[in-house]
């Protein structure tokens, strides 16, 4: 190859930097992230576990310990933290809002009220909190669309979604000074986010979840790049402009419903790692949308890693949604702050 | 041949009430209509409708001999392409992502470009001279380092219609010609275009016929030659004007002053 021909090359790699080689090579690595994070969490722990025992004698603790506890927590981790990092980055750039968070659009306030309510009423047996989570923010979802999501302007939807999650923010205090205070205990550990254990069934159905809904946002996610440009900008360049956006909506609300149902709010994962992955890869929703799936997996599970680690130090189990967050704030702030040096 | 644009005895506005009224004219194959007039005359509003952000409240509009409403999204944005007045999105694109975009209706169903989709950019970055900014981040650049962007992307989109808010705008005196240039260039390749402008000299010397829009209302429509004069721009603006012609040959008006 000539040193002309290598500069040119070069150069467009520079000026466009999206392309099918970079991105499968750059979610191969992110993807081999999220097996080490997986084998780690699976790993590592209070009881020190031996991979080839458990892989090789079935009948071991070891073994037990892992199949049982640990790799279904792992994997719980990485379906949330996948669902929390897709759904960000997609409505960022749907809302030309980087601060944007999957929460934002009222999907928080109607799974917290939800659970809330399950709780308070003693709702406990048969996942009643995880039921009345998705209930409720399925319920939140469908008010936030019909009322703001099919106008021309994406504010609408999310002043909607803002009212919506004030309004059950108040609901809950509500119900909490009128409950037992150790329903109280209940209710703001589930709200703080945790991953605990799911059967195999739930993972299941979580899993063919989170696929179909990162995989309708992947394949928005070139028209999300135009949408980024503006609506009327998209829609000169053929983008169905309100069909895809009740499409991202619906993906987005539906995913991390099914999260916010599992694990409670974790926060910071939609925001930071799409964040981040932007600062890293460009602003390309073709590559950030499955890359910020893989990072907010890896992300979470290292996350919830964490918590277990710290049991020794604190006597008890942190909720994930306190380590996310503490990780997260200073950072999005030290990343605040830059951007705002930059322009 | 069948007509890239028209409209017959048109109408639209927002909602019920119609900015633009009793609009009738024909844009060729090949040809260049300037759109002229004040602030608020409806100008945008026809481009836009043109796009089918405005479905006409009266009166057809036609697109390549068809209704608008005949086309599907992505097959409209095939032929035709838009260059909006303002463009203020950050969202971190370069140069060459932001013109490369342009293509996305030509492109397959997993919307990665080829190098064919890659060289048209560039040909159209090269053709309005703005090819040093393919790695600069949009961000970055001027009003007028965008509006150039906006225009090599609108190319890049190879349209057989291009509407144009104001190409213009925000641009020096060079660019300014060198842009109306490139466009006239193409049209003389087969091109249609619609732009809306503000200076009747650039009209002058480049369109082929003007529609004259006051308060939403047709004041004239004809070849540039004809229709354009002193009187008439007088009226058009509310402002007296006056024409010279330059020891070329070339007619231009301007505002008398009354200090």
């Amino acid at each position: 190859m000539s040193v002309a021909l290598a500069q040119d090359r070069l150069a467009v790699a520079r000026e466009v930097r999206f392309s099918a080689g970079r991105a499968t090579l750059i979610l191969c690595v992110l993807a081999a992230c999220v097996v080490a994070a997986l084998l780690a969490s699976a790993t590592l722990g209070e009881y020190p576990l031996g991979l080839r025992r458990a892989l090789l004698d079935p009948l071991s603790v070891d073994a037990s310990v892992f199949w049982r506890l640990r790799v279904p927590r792992a994997v719980l981790g990485a379906l949330v933290g996948a669902a929390l990092g897709a759904s960000g980055s997609a409505l960022q750039a749907l809302l030309k809002n980087p601060l944007a968070d999957p929460f934002i659009l009222g999907v928080s306030g109607g799974a917290a009220l939800g659970a809330t309510v399950a709780l308070a009423l003693g709702l406990t047996a048969f996942a009643g909190p995880s039921l009345f989570a998705f209930a409720g923010s399925v319920a939140a979802m469908g008010l936030v669309l019909t009322v703001g999501g099919t106008r021309r302007s994406p504010y609408a939807a999310l002043l909607t979604g803002v009212v919506f999650n004030a309004f059950a923010s108040a609901a809950i205090t509500g119900i909490k000074t009128l409950i037992s205070p150790d329903k109280v205990g209940e209710i703001l550990y589930w709200l703080a986010g945790s991953l605990g254990y799911e059967t195999p069934r739930t993972l299941a159905g979580a899993a063919v979840l989170q696929v179909a809904c990162v995989g309708v946002l992947w394949r928005q996610s070139g028209r999300l790049n135009l949408l980024s440009l503006g609506d009327e900008d998209a829609s000169s360049l053929g983008v169905p402009v309100d069909r895809t956006r009740i499409l991202v909506l619906l993906a987005t609300s539906f995913s991390v419903a099914g999260a916010v149902a599992l694990s409670g709010l974790v926060g910071f994962v939609g925001l930071i790692v799409p964040h981040l992955l932007r600062l890293l890869l460009g602003p390309d929703q073709r590559l950030l949308v499955p890359a910020s799936a893989l990072g907010g997996a890896a992300f979470l599970v290292l996350s919830d890693l964490f918590t277990r680690l710290l049991f020794p130090v604190f006597h008890t189990e942190l909720p994930v949604g306190v380590v996310t967050a503490v990780l997260g704030g200073p950072f999005f702030i030290y990343l605040l702050q830059r951007s705002e040096a930059r322009t | 041949m069948t007509a890239s644009l028209s409209a017959r005895g048109l109408s639209v506005g927002y909602g019920r009430v119609p900015v633009v009224e009793g609009l009738t004219f024909d844009v060729q194959p090949g040809s260049l209509l300037a759109v002229l007039g004040p602030n608020g005359s409806g100008k945008s509003t026809l481009l836009r409708s043109a796009l089918g952000w405005l479905p006409p409240l009266e009166g057809d509009l036609l697109l390549f001999g068809q209704p608008l409403r005949a086309f599907e999204r992505r097959r409209l944005a095939q032929r035709v392409a838009w260059v909006p007045q303002t463009f203020e999105s950050d969202a971190g694109f370069t140069g060459m992502e932001l013109v490369l975009m342009g293509r996305a209706p030509h492109l397959g169903a997993w919307g990665l470009p080829s190098e064919r989709d890659l060289a048209f950019s560039r040909a159209a970055m090269e053709e309005l001279d703005v090819l040093p900014l393919a790695g600069r981040r949009t961000g970055e650049l001027s009003g007028g380092e965008r509006r150039l962007l906006l225009l090599a992307r609108a190319l890049a989109q190879e349209p057989e219609l291009l509407l144009l808010d104001e190409p213009t705008a925000f641009l020096d005196l060079r660019h300014q010609v060198h842009v109306l240039q490139r466009v006239r260039a193409r049209v003389d390749r087969g091109l249609a275009v619609v732009a809306v402008l503000h200076d009747a000299n650039l009209a002058a010397s480049v369109a082929d016929s003007v529609l004259l829009l006051r308060d939403g209302h047709v004041l004239g429509h004809g070849p540039t030659r004809e229709l354009l004069s002193a009187e008439r721009l007088a009226s058009l603006y509310g402002l007296p004007m006056v024409e010279a012609v330059t020891e070329s040959g070339v007619r231009t008006f301007a505002p008398r002053w009354t200090p």
